[in-house]
């Protein structure tokens, strides 16, 4: 059965559609401010260490899903606070962080008696095996983070380029950063249902990498990039139905890709 | 002559950790000062400012702007920072960045009303930028540059303009450019300026502070013409140390 067929026939395929949609809008939003405050590791060390609050909800018998979330949430405070305060070893800090968090869930999912979990799962996600009820969940955090972005737009716009000046004009930056890194932490959560936390940074990263090279305001590039997401993950969906492979690392690689051919385009157009 | 203080410094010491920065440093702005502060690298001049703004505080003495506290009359003062702080990658245009001058911890959604409009035009205009309005930032000339940032603090209308080395990256026909638009935007402000380099400074401020820990102003025209001469033989720092012996 071709693709389309597929889509139209089965609801697994649909609710795929409808997760790619909102991972599109949030890490379109997400993506352009980790791209232009050049926080990918940060970015990063939230997405890894959510693993530690996924093992603890899952040894302690909550929900993963809410875990994460708290994690995420946890993680985006205590980074952004050694962004703003440290002046040096930031990386190495953060970097323990990531280290630590994910260790700290394989060893409660180690410990989790009868081994139910699927660490793959967390690690990788599934776009196919997304359900109703995740919809339901996703579209919620999505929610928050659009209307968090955009009621915030502004000032967060004016932090990301100079953090000094909108003090200056009365912005609480501290709190106006902690709140971004938190929208930042949210679409963590909804990617790592999608590509799984190991990929999260290929979609916080690529898609708003490849649309700053065509657009020169943060608008421009959150649109280009919510539009790339999608086609990423669409074309990545067709690809892994047809030929059966990983979805996450299909759409991943699709992403890489057309990066690397838009920063080579873009180099020749200039040179 | 008599114009009120607007900024005063009575006995001011700061201490970053166990280094003294400053050291009993006294001196007032008038308004419509144009005052210079001159002083080698790590001599103090940016402490000064950050003062000034209230993102510091001093270890000791006192520090009055508009005869309050520094940091609380944030709506009467900028600062035109140095432009090789910011990302040349960033995507933001040169409209965009003069309406970060008029951000606000009320500042919501992403659109700008008519009037914010308005005024980031003027102040385009009042700088002779508003061509480039479009232009993405990182793409400018350091001249553009600055007067990008300059048009960003003029925007909200301050009484006071401070500028971290307005001139430190522009070669020295840009340099003169720079002060005149300083010299005509002084009709209506006090400004508040830093620079490790003597340059043109004198020939348009009316008054100029050396600091090099200690703080020595010179107020009198004698004064500066001195450090004129001194400048056309001898090395700009020798001459600050000559003169002030500091």
């Amino acid at each position: 059965m071709g693709f389309l067929n597929a889509l139209s026939t089965y609801s697994f395929l649909q609710n795929a559609v409808i997760a790619a949609l909102l991972a599109a809008l949030s890490c379109g939003i997400s993506g352009t401010f980790v791209h232009i405050n050049r926080i990918t590791f940060i970015a990063g060390g939230i997405a890894h260490a959510v693993l530690g609050g996924v093992g603890a909800a899952v040894f302690f018998g909550f929900s993963p899903f809410f875990g994460a979330i708290v994690t995420a949430l946890i993680f985006a405070v205590l980074l952004g606070i050694i962004r703003l305060k440290a002046t040096q070893h930031e990386d190495t800090v953060i970097g323990a962080m990531w280290a630590c968090g994910m260790s700290a869930g394989i060893i409660f999912i180690y410990l989790t008696p009868g081994y139910a979990v699927n660490l793959n799962n967390y690690l990788f996600g599934n776009i196919l095996l997304v359900s109703k009820s995740d919809i339901a969940a996703l579209s919620v955090l999505a929610a928050f983070v659009i209307l968090l972005s955009a009621l915030f737009f502004r000032q967060f716009k004016a932090v990301s380029f100079d953090e000094e000046n909108a003090e200056l004009h009365g912005v609480k930056a501290s709190l106006v950063y902690i709140l971004m890194l938190s929208v930042i932490a949210l679409t963590v959560v909804v990617l790592m249902k999608i590509v799984g936390l190991i990929l999260v940074i290929a979609f916080m990263t690529l898609p708003a990498a490849t649309a700053a090279i065509f657009q020169r305001k943060v608008g421009g590039i959150i649109l280009l990039s919510i539009v790339l997401s999608f086609v990423f993950s669409m074309s990545g969906l067709f690809v892994s139905y047809t030929w059966n492979l990983p979805t996450g690392a299909i759409i991943t690689l699709v992403s890489g890709t057309v990066y690397a051919v838009s920063l080579l385009f873009s180099k020749v157009k200039n040179s | 002559m008599d114009k009120p203080e607007v900024i005063k410094f009575n006995k001011v010491s700061f201490f970053y950790g166990k280094n003294e920065i400053l050291r009993d440093v006294t001196f007032s702005v008038k308004k419509e000062d144009f005052f210079a502060i001159i002083g080698p690298n790590g001599g103090g001049k940016t402490t000064i400012l950050r003062l000034m703004l209230g993102f510091i505080r001093p270890t000791s003495g006192k520090i009055t702007v508009f005869g309050e506290e520094p940091g609380r009359n944030l709506a009467k003062i900028a600062s035109v920072p140095q432009f090789s702080s910011h990302d040349r990658l960033f995507p933001i245009t040169v409209e965009e960045v003069v309406l970060q001058g008029l951000v606000k911890s009320t500042s919501f959604f992403p659109f700008y009303t008519k009037n914010e409009r308005a005024k980031a035009e003027d102040a385009m205009k009042k700088l002779g930028i508003s061509d480039r309005a479009d232009a993405r930032f990182g793409d400018l000339s350091g001249g553009l540059k600055q007067r990008t940032l300059s048009a960003r603090a003029i925007v909200s209308d301050p009484e006071i303009l401070l500028l971290d080395e307005p001139v430190a990256s522009v070669d020295s026909s840009v340099e003169k450019d720079i002060y005149e638009m300083l010299l005509d935007m002084n009709k209506k402000i006090t400004i508040v300026m830093v620079s490790h380099d003597i340059g043109f400074v004198s020939s348009f401020v009316n008054k100029i502070g050396c600091v090099n820990r200690i703080f020595v102003e010179h107020n009198s025209k004698d004064e500066m013409c001195c450090l004129e001469e001194h400048h056309a033989y001898s090395g700009k720092t020798t001459m600050i140390h000559h003169k002030c012996g500091i």
